[in-house]
């Protein structure tokens, strides 16, 4: 009788999503690959078609609602019949053992047997997948535990596929989804893990709390304070800062701005400055690398992805501009228009916030100076670009006179860049600022 | 209004659940109050159930070998038992002696122990009435206590049938263990893990037992070979077992009880001396005034709870038998110990991957894991290996080379997923089967280590080796 539409897998390490907006509503006649509904997941906006034509029976989950992989979203009357898994819901492990346990009437003595039982707690995932048996010793299990770590995403090197403790050490949250794409296409929640692994959440109570209101956070939040405090957590950052004379910079984009205008371009500085970077990171391929922490190895990138830090009133989001080695300047420009615009809009692709090389975020057209970016994972580095100022200088001469000062902050990781080779990436960064004639040649 | 008292951490029951949850939270630094409505602290394992059974089982087999030795050159006298002796040791002696054991600990970790039956009055305030016949218009309201943890170990009970009410000589578990004397017609209903121990125990000491048992098979959920070995030694000593069977109703008078049951659409009687009816246990959950706290029952009574035990009421835990899992003692003893370290904020958890189960019947059985059907259904791909006892040297020594051990593992990696033991020992070799299994350790392992010998421990490690293709006994 009825279609239940249930979320769908949307990518890798993606298992909750919040009802963005429905674009149907009950009664409504659907066909086949109509948009239903519009799905706030990790930073994007996916629209689901429908796989089926019927009529909207019911809707099941409300706007502003969080949705699991798997939860039913909306019913469609598609005149098929009900599925016999669909009339009885799954029964949980935990009552089909307690039928086990105290056996029925002149059936067999108490306790019956039911050494099915241990499947309660760990085997879910073995019950789904065979493939997904957690090899661990008790202790390691623990261990995890106490770490707060989803065993089952974590890789194992110890014989016969063991996990050891090491390997929890070992375990890098934000390396395994590349891992986990490759060799488990259904990977754990992050969300769900949080809440099995029993994580010691402490309560935070003030002493006067007539005078605070509470709300809950949002998905975007939570997506934010996660991505920072894992990135924190992951990498050891550290931010060099510096400031570059620009004059020349801003003569050049004053010079081709109203060629831009003219094919409804808006140059700002930042197609300069990603043009920078990928010079910077063809000369120092580290910036354009990743660590992947579970096996140790480091991952250089051959294509050119830069991100930009994009502000909106309902979140931060990194879309990046791919291969911008291959792409000239006004076309950078525009890309980050429309990005910007798409990303206001509610409506960025998922892919396009993926695969970045590197970020930028620019705080300087709200009259920010310096500060310490956070590196967008996992990528090891961002430049954070402040406001250009009128400021003292002292020039090539030794003359001290009034420069245009454009502030930057890079943030790297100190896992793999080394003191001495951000300082050169930096002042090479420098260079080609001050010297925007030099990304002809370089960049 | 009684005063209120305020309380840390309370626990109600006092059984392997209760009191090692006590002792746990304890050592954790809580201050612990048990509250246990019987005057004896232990609960069913070890005042009625497991432990006392192991004493009877252990008198039958010293009884059976006094009298059946002729195997090893022995002649004797037909053998005596004074039955009342028996029974004063294994109270005085075991049961007693342990139970002192649990109070000795108690107090040694200084856990307050309140005698009285807790009722909850919501999710942080409970009473604790006196136990015992109440005086009418009484004003005694009992104590209120408030929480700020608690944990539910409140056990089980034996289910009873229609038709045998236990009275006189129809007897449950706790009945069946304190006979008053050796019944020359024993009638068992129910034929699982207790009924068929307590039936074995009587037959070793002299009794003509009778087990009827509703489903196809005595101690259905242990695999059809392993049963076969134990219905065998049942027959030797002369137990008759009807499976299929439906007991229909009793009556007795001052000197017997004859029980009417069902087989193949024909009604039989037995004249017994008495009947002992075990078909289960229910969970204790009815009377603890739940439905005025957040906990939730499923539809068998057993409490809901999350992976620490912890209940829909975020400071009440549930463990034992009326939490998730098999109703054995050393389940609870786990959960026990996981609940008490949530509340300390420990990151403990019931990820136990295997739970052992053990029938102490002729000769015993053990299980942990999977079973290779269990396997199965879950879609994992297995194979099995499987050792007798009859290659065992020790095993043949003591006159004992019935049974096996069974390894289930996985067909790609060989990875232990589950072991069965019937057999000698099984009870204590199945605890090396629960290491592999919840060590996820491989048959490889197993192969590779060194067992001693000439032990009853050798199958296991010849069962490895058979899995591997490389046996070197059979």
């Amino acid at each position: 009788m009825a279609y239940k539409f249930k979320l769908p897998e949307m990518g890798e390490g993606i298992t909750e999503g919040e009802i963005a907006s429905w674009l149907v509503k009950v009664g409504d006649q659907v066909k086949e690959d109509d948009p239903l509904v519009e799905i706030q997941n990790d930073k994007s906006v996916q629209e689901m078609p429908s796989p089926v034509a019927g009529t909207v029976k019911s809707i099941d989950k409300q706007e502003g609602e969080t949705a699991e992989v798997g939860d039913v979203l909306v019913t469609i009357d598609d005149g098929s019949p009900d599925t016999a898994d669909e009339a009885a819901p799954a029964t949980p492990a935990k009552s089909e053992e307690a039928a086990a346990a105290p056996a029925e009437p002149a059936a067999s003595a108490a306790p019956a047997p039911a050494p099915a039982a241990e499947a309660t707690v760990t085997a879910p995932p073995a019950a789904s997948n065979p493939n997904a048996i957690v090899k661990a010793m008790p202790s390691v299990r623990q261990y995890a535990r106490d770490k707060g770590v989803d065993i089952t995403a974590v890789p194992a090197t110890g014989n016969h596929g063991q996990v050891t403790k090491a390997d929890i050490d070992n375990f890098n949250p934000a390396a395994a989804p590349a891992e986990q794409a490759a060799s488990q296409p259904a990977a754990p929640a992050p969300t769900t893990q949080a809440k099995a692994s029993g994580q010691a959440i402490k309560p935070w109570k003030s002493g006067q709390p007539d005078l605070e209101t509470r709300e809950p956070m949002s998905m975007m939040r939570k997506t934010i304070a996660k991505a920072m405090r894992t990135s924190k957590d992951i990498s050891p950052h550290v931010t060099s800062f510096d400031d570059v004379e620009v004059s020349a910079l801003m003569a050049n984009r004053k010079k081709y701005k109203q060629l831009a205008a003219d094919q409804d371009i808006h140059l700002t500085f930042l197609p300069y400055i990603v043009k920078a970077l990928v010079a910077v990171m063809k000369k120092f391929p580290e910036f354009n690398a990743s660590i992947d922490d579970s096996t140790q190895e480091i991952v250089y990138k051959h294509y050119y992805n830069v991100g930009i830090a994009t502000n909106t009133d309902h979140g931060l989001y990194v879309p990046n501009i791919k291969n911008a080695d291959s792409k000239g300047m006004f076309e950078i420009a525009k890309e980050i228009t429309e990005n910007t615009q798409a990303a206001y809009d509610n409506k960025l692709k998922a892919d396009t916030m993926q695969g970045g090389s590197i970020t930028i975020s620019n705080v300087g057209s709200i009259g920010g100076g310096w500060f310490t970016p956070v590196i967008n994972q996992p990528e090891v580095a961002i430049l954070g670009v402040g406001k250009i100022a009128k400021e003292p200088f002292v020039d090539e001469d030794g003359e001290i006179k009034v420069g245009n000062m454009m502030k930057l902050s890079l943030s790297y990781d100190h896992r793999l860049i080394d003191g001495a080779l951000a300082q050169n990436a930096l002042n090479y960064m420098n260079q080609l600022l001050h010297d925007p004639a030099m990304l002809l040649m370089e960049g | 209004m009684a005063d209120v008292e305020k309380k840390e951490t309370v626990i109600i029951g006092a059984g392997p659940g209760g009191y090692v949850a006590a002792i746990r939270a304890s050592e954790l630094g809580q201050k612990v109050t048990l509250i246990e409505k019987s005057d004896k602290l232990g609960g069913v394992c070890l005042n009625v159930g497991c432990v006392p059974s192991k004493a009877l089982i252990a008198a039958g087999h010293r009884f059976r070998e006094a009298n059946d030795a002729v195997t090893y050159g022995i002649t004797t006298q037909p053998a005596t038992i004074d039955f009342k002796k028996t029974q004063e040791w294994k109270q005085k002696k075991v049961v007693d002696r342990m139970t002192n054991g649990v109070k000795m600990l108690l107090n040694k970790h200084k856990v307050d122990i309140i005698q009285g039956e807790a009722v909850l009055d919501s999710d942080t305030q409970l009473r604790v009435m006196p136990v015992g016949p109440q005086q009418f218009m009484s004003t005694n309201t009992g104590t209120t206590i408030q929480f700020d943890n608690l944990i539910l170990a409140t056990g089980s009970h034996p289910i009873e049938i229609p038709g045998f009410k236990f009275e006189g000589r129809v007897v449950d578990s706790t009945g069946g263990l304190n006979l008053p004397e050796i019944p020359k017609e024993f009638v068992v209903i129910g034929g699982g893990y207790v009924g068929t121990e307590l039936a074995g125990a009587y037959a070793n000491l002299g009794a003509h037992v009778t087990i009827i048992e509703g489903l196809d098979s005595i101690l259905n959920g242990f695999s059809k070979d392993m049963v076969s070995v134990v219905l065998k030694q049942l027959k030797k000593k002369g137990v008759d077992v009807h499976t299929s069977a439906k007991a229909i109703s009793s009556s007795q008078d001052d000197s017997s009880v004859t029980v009417t049951y069902e087989e193949d659409g024909k009604q039989t009687t037995i004249k017994a001396d008495y009947c002992m009816v075990t078909v289960g246990r229910r969970p204790n959950t009815d009377d603890l005034g739940l439905e005025y706290t957040k906990v939730k029952l499923n539809d068998h009574g057993i409490v809901e709870t999350d992976e620490q035990g912890r209940t829909d009421s975020p400071h009440i835990f549930a463990v034992g038998d009326i939490a998730s899992g098999p109703a054995l003692a050393h389940k609870a003893f786990f959960q026990g110990k996981v609940a008490a370290g949530a509340i300390a904020g420990k990151h403990t958890a019931n990820d136990y991957v295997g739970v052992p189960a053990v029938c102490f019947s002729d000769p015993e059985l053990a299980v942990v894991g999977l079973t290779q059907a269990q396997a199965k259904d879950q879609g994992i791909e297995v194979a099995t290996a499987k050792f007798p006892f009859a290659g065992n040297a020790r095993a043949v020594s003591l006159d004992q080379a019935d049974g096996f051990v069974r390894l289930i593992y996985t067909k790609d990696d060989q990875t232990i997923l589950g072991g069965e033991v019937v057999g000698p020992g099984a009870s204590d070799l199945v605890a090396e089967l629960s290491l592999a299994v919840n060590g996820r350790m491989n048959v490889e392992d197993i192969s590779l280590t060194i067992h001693p010998h000439p032990t009853l421990s050798e199958p296991v490690q010849e069962a490895a080796d058979v899995a591997l293709g490389f046996p070197t006994h059979i």
